[in-house]
């Protein structure tokens, strides 16, 4: 197996096995392929059809021990890769290029902050990292704007209870309680109930920022949609942590 | 919903005409009236017969649209605004903006080829907005043929609003209609094509372009550029740069290196001797921009001393470097300011 980092060859592709392919939400799909080559969690990799034709960009979800790599995508209505990519089932094949990036973290403290599949690179740190230093020096706090929209969201609650934290900004009013006003209030001490804030992600993080719930030091990892990165990046600047502590992957 | 005519390619033209039963010369005489006589209306085609231009009119608008708006900079700059997302269908409410730059002997305009941007570079305006879609081919040419100054431009490079190269296929079409002699015939040295590093859209702008190309460095060290380009890590600086070595470029065309100047952080003797060390190799120059500040960003402008001085020492070490003269800044109109965040509002609710 070629060995991770960011020596890699891009151009070379491996003809890889599906395991197995699941929707796992609306237009939302996890994809478990045979894995022929070592990783570092937060790494990408160019996904195709075939060896010449065009490749989009992924980030690996699966912990790097597994013997099967997992990628969780989005399909794109009339894109290049996904419409065919979503139909493909077990025992037929994709090609991935060899693993790529930077977007890596360490051992040290950190914030992860994701919207949609953008949790997939935080999703295979959290499976890769021991316990001890997930539940105490890791944060992740994922944006959807509805219920479905947090993937593997009970196996990340499981890993990280009290460090996950769903922010759900429109959210079914089924899921607030009786009398409420339609919005959680923000407590610096516990997380809300079920790990679920009804409110927005940034709503959230400013008051998380305010009352300095982080651990002195922290870096923050964000990925997801430009939108997000951008304006959560402006924010965590605005409340005086350092630029060379924020680390933003966008999916283009 | 009708097409536009403008914004095609020869090729295109050849079956449009073919598939509504025109002769086949009817494509370039269209494409003629689209790109040298610069026409309005499919009307004004006159050596079309009326009943083609009629059958033309039934699928087909010209695509063409004025601009909605312009701000007029003390310096002669001018910031066009133009609808967009809308190709063929007028009356959309998203914009871009368009710079047109006039000099003593030259005369650019910097168009843009998305609405907003996806790359979230920490120093620019433009990613602030996010990203709400792509401009057609249509749609980057209309930025030209629309200005009111367009028999005056000489050159035209592709730095406004969005990675032109996360836009591929519209921008590479336009490069092609925009050189084509059956198209406008431009020399593609008049034309500069300016990314922030998207390896694969290099490849193909090499391969079938002959215009210019500029890349955003703005740090040579790779944990640097991290913190200011996320694209640095999907495409660290280093791939482009061996992509640059190994490409056969002719002695004509030059690759320069866009090189935005802040204060304290990139200007130091380390930063030179790197960036030395990186272009090794590379015919190319670097062009100092200075940084125009933008709201909430940690970032500062370096002063005038600090950028000659780096300057210096940049062509000390053979490296053929120029300063940006900012232009339009007074206007928004300077680079990293073009934004239309204010007009554009969200297609669908955030999830953050």
């Amino acid at each position: 197996m070629s060995t991770p980092g960011h020596e890699s060859d891009r151009t070379r592709r491996h003809h890889v096995r599906i395991v197995e392919q699941e929707q796992i939400s609306d237009g939302v799909y996890y994809l478990r392929v045979e894995r022929p080559f070592d990783f570092l969690p937060g790494q990408c990799i160019a996904m195709a059809m075939s060896q010449i034709s065009p490749a989009r960009y992924y980030s690996l979800a699966s912990d790097p021990a597994d013997t099967e790599i997992g990628i969780l995508y989005d399909l794109v209505p009339g894109g290049a890769l996904t419409p065919h990519l979503s139909r493909l089932r077990s025992g037929e094949s994709v090609w991935l290029s060899d693993p790529f990036g930077t977007f890596v973290d360490d051992e040290g403290p950190a914030v992860w902050i994701a919207t949609g599949t953008g949790v997939a690179p935080f999703l295979s740190r959290a499976r890769s990292l021991a316990g001890d230093i997930l539940r105490s020096r890791k944060w992740l706090i994922h944006g959807g704007r509805t219920n479905d929209r947090f993937y593997f969201g009970q196996e990340l609650a499981r890993r990280m209870p009290d460090r996950f934290l769903r922010c759900c900004s429109q959210c079914e009013p089924s899921l607030l309680p009786a009398g409420s006003t339609g919005r959680d209030e923000f407590d610096p001490i516990k997380l809300p109930e079920a790990g679920l804030y009804r409110g927005r992600l940034t709503v959230w993080l400013t008051q998380a920022l305010a009352a300095r719930i982080f651990e002195e030091g922290s870096r923050f990892l964000l990925c997801g949609s430009a939108g997000m990165v951008v304006n959560v990046r402006d924010m965590l600047i605005a409340a005086g942590i350092p630029f060379d502590r924020i680390l933003s992957e966008i999916y283009f | 919903m009708k097409l536009p005519l403008f914004g095609t390619t020869l090729p295109q033209l050849e079956e449009i005409a073919e598939s509504m039963g025109l002769p086949p010369f009817t494509a370039r005489q269209i494409a003629n009236w689209l790109y040298r006589k610069n026409v309005r209306s499919i009307d004004a085609m006159t050596n079309l017969s009326l009943a083609s231009r009629d059958r033309l009119a039934s699928d087909y608008v010209m695509g063409l649209e004025d601009p909605a708006k312009v701000s007029a900079s003390t310096d002669g700059t001018r910031k066009y605004l133009y609808r967009a997302g809308s190709a063929g269908n007028p009356g959309g409410s998203r914009f871009v903006e368009a710079a047109y730059i006039p000099e003593a002997n030259r005369s650019t305009l910097c168009l843009s080829t998305q609405i907003g941007c996806k790359m979230g570079c920490l120093f620019c305006m433009t990613g602030k907005q996010g990203f709400q879609g792509q401009l057609s081919a249509t749609e980057i040419l209309n930025q030209f043929a629309s200005l009111p100054e367009k028999n005056s431009v000489t050159n035209l490079v592709y730095m406004g609003m969005g990675e032109p190269l996360d836009n591929l296929d519209p921008v590479m079409q336009s490069l092609e209609i925009l050189s084509a002699d059956w198209g406008y015939g431009m020399s593609p040295a008049r034309i500069t094509v300016s990314t922030i590093g998207i390896v694969p859209g290099i490849q193909r702008f090499l391969s079938e372009s002959g215009a210019h190309l500029a890349v955003s460095m703005h740090s040579p060290f790779e944990e640097e550029r991290r913190r200011l380009m996320p694209v640095q890590h999907v495409y660290p600086l280093r791939e482009v740069l061996e992509l640059l070595r190994s490409s056969d470029m002719p002695r004509q065309r030059r690759v320069s290196f866009e090189y935005i100047v802040f204060g304290g952080l990139n200007h130091s003797p380390a930063h030179v001797k790197e960036i030395a060390r990186l272009l090794a190799g590379i015919r190319s120059r670097v062009n100092l921009i200075r940084f125009h500040t933008i709201p909430d960003t940690p970032l500062l402008p370096a002063t005038d001393e600090q950028m000659i001085i780096f300057q210096n020492r940049l062509k000390a070490k053979g490296i053929l470097t120029t300063i940006r003269k900012s232009r339009g800044e007074d206007i928004l109109a300077a680079c990293g300011l073009l934004s239309t965040r204010e007009l554009t509002s969200p297609a669908v609710a955030a999830d953050y």
